[in-house]
């Protein structure tokens, strides 16, 4: 044990020589994929952490708000690719939050789907407050999952879902 | 599962076989249809329902309900 912590181990490997280091072909890492972000507002909760769990075993770095006022605050510190807005929210809606987000520079290219159980008259408000989509609750996670794909593939073609 | 949640699904059960739009569910329930819609989704996955394309046994419109999942 003692003889392991000795100088011997301690020191610096020596360096190798130059000759010998640029014959070697040089291992070119894999740039690592940065999962892509999503926030997710809803102020029902059940719905928010179920999906939060969806999308997380998915691959997506998930951040959740439950009012109109933490989605924007979210968004601004987090800039997602997508952001799943719910429209009936405690203090600001979403229609609300949606122009708020859009009106600021950062957060041009976030795509917004707007799920809601509001009927679909809501839609025209919803998308010409910002929203790229309008969805209807229910809406199973995986379906969710293939109109946030879509969208992000819209966006930039070579990006793929993250689980792959 | 919120107390809405857990009256659509025995709402649900006890219709069966008829199913019920969102529209006519909630009023059924005595609740706005947006607000079950809200909770579809977790008696869709905690209250053991699924969600099929059927004709409303009430309004006879089509369109999506919930319904009793089938055990093989």
């Amino acid at each position: 044990m003692l003889k392991a912590c000795s100088g011997k181990w301690d020191m610096a490997p020596e360096p190798r020589p130059l000759e010998q280091s640029s014959a070697r072909p040089q291992r070119r890492r894999r740039p690592t994929r940065r999962p892509p972000v999503i926030l997710l507002a809803d102020d029902t909760t059940d719905s928010r952490d179920l999906y939060a769990e969806y999308f997380e075993t998915r691959g997506f770095s998930v951040v959740t708000a439950r009012d109109g006022t933490g989605a924007v605050q979210a968004a601004l510190e987090h800039v997602p690719e997508v952001i799943v807005m719910d429209l009936a929210m405690p203090q600001i809606d979403g229609l609300t939050a949606i122009q708020r987000i859009k009106a600021d520079a950062r957060l041009q290219q976030t795509r917004v789907i707007v799920l809601t159980g509001y009927h679909f008259a809501l839609e025209r408000s919803a998308l010409e407050a910002g929203a790229d989509l309008f969805l209807r609750k229910p809406c199973l996670p995986e379906r969710l999952e293939l109109h946030v794909n879509g969208l992000r593939q819209e966006q930039n073609p070579d990006r793929g879902t993250p689980a792959t | 599962m919120t107390p809405l949640a857990q009256r659509i699904v025995g709402a649900v059960h006890q219709n069966s076989p008829h199913p019920y739009c969102f529209a006519c569910l909630a009023a059924q329930q005595g609740a706005k249809e947006h607000d079950v819609r809200a909770v579809a989704l977790i008696a869709i996955t905690r209250g053991g329902l699924q969600l099929v394309r059927r004709i409303c046994s009430r309004c006879h419109r089509s369109g999506e309900t919930l319904a009793p999942q089938k055990v093989a």
